[in-house]
């Protein structure tokens, strides 16, 4: 067992989080029970004044798990490896983790989209005076708990495994996994050029997409908005197995080194973090996007609200793909105007 | 409250600061002293690290000792030399002469001067030296009668000190006397042929951990290795176990945070009935929240970069003494420790971190159950005119 | 402003002492029209500060609700409610002036919400004491004023925004006669310019004026509307 300062403060504010949240669940399920809007009477009203402070609980908690997952980040990317031994990135960190350090990551990430839709359906809400939307965030609170509450967990497993004893392969497995330069036997090559075109065409639809959804005026928004939500996820997919494949040399400067966990290095200007922030960002607004696509379609009052919200969702899912093609790519086109060749 | 008009709360926030003078200025007294005394300690730290790191990024990437039952042993200097150069990924084997000896007021380090690195004065000189001369270092004093260096090891030998190092180079000179081989053998009992350690280099750092399987089987007797990376571990747990002052300053600076925090909650916790009128008056919760924030930044800020100017001057004042008294025992100036700048941003940093996102998160927490409850909850109790 | 406000069967219930409770208000129901000035009278204790306070949404009833042109603000979530608060004027039995502030000072307090800038909020304050006839004392610190002057710069806070709703809870308490009569006017031009004014009292030259709306009578937390002018003079606190 590994116990950094810094693993201490994940912990402490993971544990800020699920008591926050626990809070918030004991009201969310009084209100998936009870709720009944249309009656003033005394459980009701007092129903309510709990239910106020749901949004804001929820807020703090999303603020808190990020705040938690950027310090973990940092703790897997740049301070572990220099106390699990042949670790020089992340990757040796979560190979010392075993199934527990993706299980970590996993579960973190579902809880924060988890908390941020809260977040999103709190913000709307905001707009109407009679909270609409209460029912639908106590639901959303519920569903946050599972992951919350299995991350906590894996993150304790995860740590319980860091032995500063046993050595790692780091890096070094990925060439076995991926084959090297030579790339695996039997497997079909694909070529950088067949990554590239992919990415450009997702990219192009998924900007086009979002486009119609900020100007435009469709007809079926929620349908619109829903695949947009899964095209910038599919988006996500392949821009991540795009800079692993393609991007990642020019960033290191080498012919090929598929790890992305060293791009969050920081003599590599830690890099990662803003890459990987758009790539969330895309994530997390898609399914902003589609959330409030479909609040405005079932609550009249709140239509104007829930297209602002929709609207702004597309803009930085656009803005943050741009963001994601420049940082990644920018690279690779100076290395081209420098050398005269593409890596590969 | 009006976008056009959000400035009017800063100015509000003044006149609210004002409206109890002394309270507000202890408080920023205490957290003044509180941030001057956190960020010595940490700047302190900080700059001895940076100091350390740059010398060690100096030194060889591995060093190579022989050692037996009784300690350490010189070595063959050829065989040393081949065994490593044997060893794929070495670059550079090198042998060194050094070792303590006693001197006039102490022990001190004699190295032997290596031709093949020659050592420069402040004008870019090379120095030549010969037989029974000597450089020495800022803290090499004692001189006797003839105006020399007498030196006890294995023989005794009298030196003439030809040049001194500038105190600027103290951090790695101060007890230096750099001499000839010839000279350095006969007051270590260093045979020929023989060397106190050997030296090397690698390509990548990392390569020297990577090394040290091979290296430790490619000599034929026990040798002890050392890497940069567990030289910089050494000297952090060191700086750790010498860090009294910062356990010292620690804890008291641990306790008056929290006994500031601990006012700051029933200050804000006393003005409850005022943060139920100023609601009932049209106030909304974010105008309350950012008012609470814009006081806490009117009277932390100040402090803290008070504070950590305050801190700065007193680590970096010319010709200070009490950081070489108390870290060094040296009882003239400290030797230059060096602060970059990404090393004062990661201390303000820990200083933010330290201080005052404690003190705004408490404000706001303690606003924060203020601005969400009805106004009259709140005003109850309270003493008005 | 078109249907004024409304309450609801409010029922407010306080705490009392030895973990008993005691019912303030039970199933309240009044209409208070706009342009319109309302009395509520009522013995000591009887729970008119606490109506006034649940009109002006300092509080929130235990059951019922409280409507404002149809809508019910009582059950509005709290960036909403603090909103509503904007649209309100208040004056409170207590006064509750901020001590260490000047009279001007507590003023701007009520009108900081309001104010594009700087300037404008002075004007506004000034204009505001001037109303009173206190702005002469504008610089003087609260502390230093004598009860009537104090009154007169809460009332000169609650008129400083030209609020929608006015809500005053014995507003003549330290005035002499003329002061009386500077407060029934200044109600009678908030409501000429379209405000909802309700005023608690016990003070006979409030009650005993003719002008008012509506009278209600609040006594053993039921809230009754006296029929007439005549009979508000036979009920006395």
């Amino acid at each position: 067992m590994l116990w950094h300062p810094i693993l201490i403060g994940v912990w402490l504010t993971d544990l800020s989080v699920a008591l926050l949240m626990l809070s918030a669940a004991w009201t969310a399920l009084k209100m998936t029970v009870a709720w009944r809007p249309d009656a003033p009477s005394a459980d009701q009203l007092r129903l309510e004044r709990s239910a106020e402070d749901l949004p804001l609980k929820a807020r703090w908690a999303a603020l808190l798990l990020l705040a938690a997952t950027v310090l973990l980040a940092v703790a897997l990317t740049n301070v572990l490896p220099a106390h699990v031994p042949g670790a020089m990135c992340a990757t040796g960190v979560l190979q010392a983790m075993g199934s527990a350090g993706r299980r970590l990551l996993t579960l973190r990430g579902m809880a924060l989209l988890a908390l941020f839709i809260c977040q999103v359906i709190g913000a709307i809400d905001r707009h109407e005076p009679r909270s609409l939307l209460a029912p639908a965030m106590a639901r959303a609170i519920l569903i946050a708990q599972p992951p919350l509450w299995l991350s906590q967990w894996a993150f304790l497993e995860a740590i319980n495994r860091l032995r500063p004893h046993a050595a790692v392969d780091c890096c070094a497995l990925l060439y076995e996994r991926s084959g090297g330069l030579a790339g695996r036997p039997g497997s079909m090559p694909i070529t950088d050029a067949f990554w590239m075109a992919l990415l450009l065409a997702a990219s192009a639809g998924v900007l086009a997409l979002a486009a119609r959804i900020r100007w435009g005026r469709p007809p079926q928004r929620s349908v619109m908005a829903g695949g947009l939500a899964l095209l910038a996820g599919f988006w996500c997919v392949l821009a991540a197995t795009c800079l692993k494949k393609v991007f990642a040399g020019y960033i290191y400067q080498v012919p090929s080194h598929e790890c992305l966990y060293c791009l969050f290095l920081l003599q590599h200007g830690a890099v990662g973090f803003p890459i990987f922030g758009a790539l969330a960002m895309v994530l997390a607004e898609g399914l902003a996007c589609w959330t409030a696509a479909l609040i405005g379609e079932r609550r009249r009052p709140l239509a104007d609200a829930a297209r602002q919200r929709a609207s702004s969702a597309a803009l930085r899912i656009m803005a943050a793909s741009v963001a994601f093609l420049i940082m990644a790519g920018m690279p690779a086109l100076l290395w081209r105007w420098r050398f005269g060749v593409w890596i590969g | 409250m009006k976008a056009a008009a959000r400035h009017l709360l800063w100015i509000w926030a003044g006149r609210e600061v004002l409206r109890r003078p002394g309270e507000s200025s202890l408080l920023l007294l205490c957290l003044l002293l509180l941030t001057l005394l956190m960020t010595t300690a940490l700047m302190l730290t900080q700059a001895f690290s940076e100091t350390a790191d740059a010398l060690i990024t100096q030194a060889p990437a591995v060093v190579v000792r022989r050692v037996t039952a009784g300690g350490w042993q010189p070595l063959p200097a050829g065989p040393a030399l081949a065994a490593a150069a044997a060893v794929r990924g070495v670059l550079n084997p090198r042998v060194r002469i050094w070792g303590n000896v006693s001197g006039p007021q102490g022990t001190l380090m004699v190295v032997a001067h290596d031709a093949r690195s020659p050592v420069t004065d402040q004008h870019g000189v090379a120095l030549h030296l010969v037989p029974g001369q000597a450089a020495v270092g800022a803290g090499v004093s004692g001189a006797d009668a003839r105006g020399g260096l007498a030196l006890e090891g294995h023989e005794s030998l009298h030196l003439e000190v030809v040049h001194r190092f500038p105190s600027e180079t103290a951090a790695s000179t101060y007890d230096l006397v750099l001499v000839t081989p010839a000279d350095a053998r006969r007051l270590l009992g260093l045979p020929e042929g023989f060397a106190s350690d050997l030296v090397l280099d690698v390509f990548h750092e990392p390569e020297a951990e990577a090394l040290l399987p091979e290296l430790q089987g490619a000599f034929p007797w026990p040798v002890h290795l050392t890497t940069r990376r567990m030289v910089r571990g050494d000297y952090r747990s060191q700086l750790a176990k010498r860090g009294g002052i910062f356990v010292v300053s620690g804890l008291p600076a641990l306790c008056g945070l929290l006994l500031i925090l601990v006012a700051t909650v029933k200050a804000v916790r006393n003005e409850r009935a005022t943060t139920g009128l100023i609601k009932a008056l049209g106030w909304t919760s974010d105008d309350l929240l950012r008012l609470y924030l814009y006081k806490s930044l009117l009277i932390a800020l100040p402090a803290i970069v008070g504070g950590i100017a305050g801190a700065y001057l007193l680590v970096f004042l010319p010709h200070n003494q009490w950081v070489a008294d108390l870290f060094f025992g040296w009882p003239g100036p400290a030797p230059p420790l060096a602060l970059s700048i990404q090393g004062v941003v990661w201390v303000a940093a820990q200083v933010a971190v330290l201080i005052l996102a404690p003190f705004l998160t408490v404000t706001l927490w303690a606003a924060l159950g203020s601005a969400t409850a009805d106004p009259q909850q709140l005003m109850q109790g309270g003493r008005f005119l | 402003m078109k249907q004024g406000l409304i309450c609801r069967k409010v029922t407010f219930v306080r705490s009392a002492s030895a973990g008993s409770t005691r019912v303030v208000l039970d199933n309240v129901e009044a209409r208070f029209a706009p342009a319109s000035r309302t009395l509520i009278s009522g013995p000591t204790g009887a729970g008119k500060s606490t109506l006034l306070h649940l009109l002006g949404g300092l509080e929130r009833p235990h059951q019922g609700e409280i409507r404002f042109d149809g809508q019910p603000i009582s059950r509005w979530i709290a960036p909403h409610r603090d909103r509503w608060r904007q649209r309100i004027g208040l004056v409170f039995q207590q006064l509750c002036l901020v001590d260490g502030l000047s009279a001007l000072e507590n003023v701007y307090l009520a009108a900081l919400p309001h104010a594009c800038g700087l300037k404008h909020l002075r004007r506004m304050g000034l204009a505001a004491l001037e109303r009173l006839q206190m702005s002469p004392l504008a610089g003087q610190r609260v502390e230093a004023l004598s009860g009537g002057q104090r009154q007169r710069v809460a009332i000169a806070r609650a008129l400083v925004h030209q609020p929608q709703v006015l809500l005053m809870d014995e507003p003549t308490a330290f005035q002499d006669d003329h002061g009386v009569a500077e407060v029934i006017s200044l109600i009678e031009a908030a409501r000429q310019r379209g405000a909802l004014v309700v005023v608690c009292s016990h003070d006979p030259r409030l009650v005993n004026d003719s002008h008012w709306s509506a009278h209600y009578h609040l006594q053993q937390a039921h809230l009754t509307r006296v029929a007439d002018s005549a009979a508000c003079s036979g009920i006395q606190s």
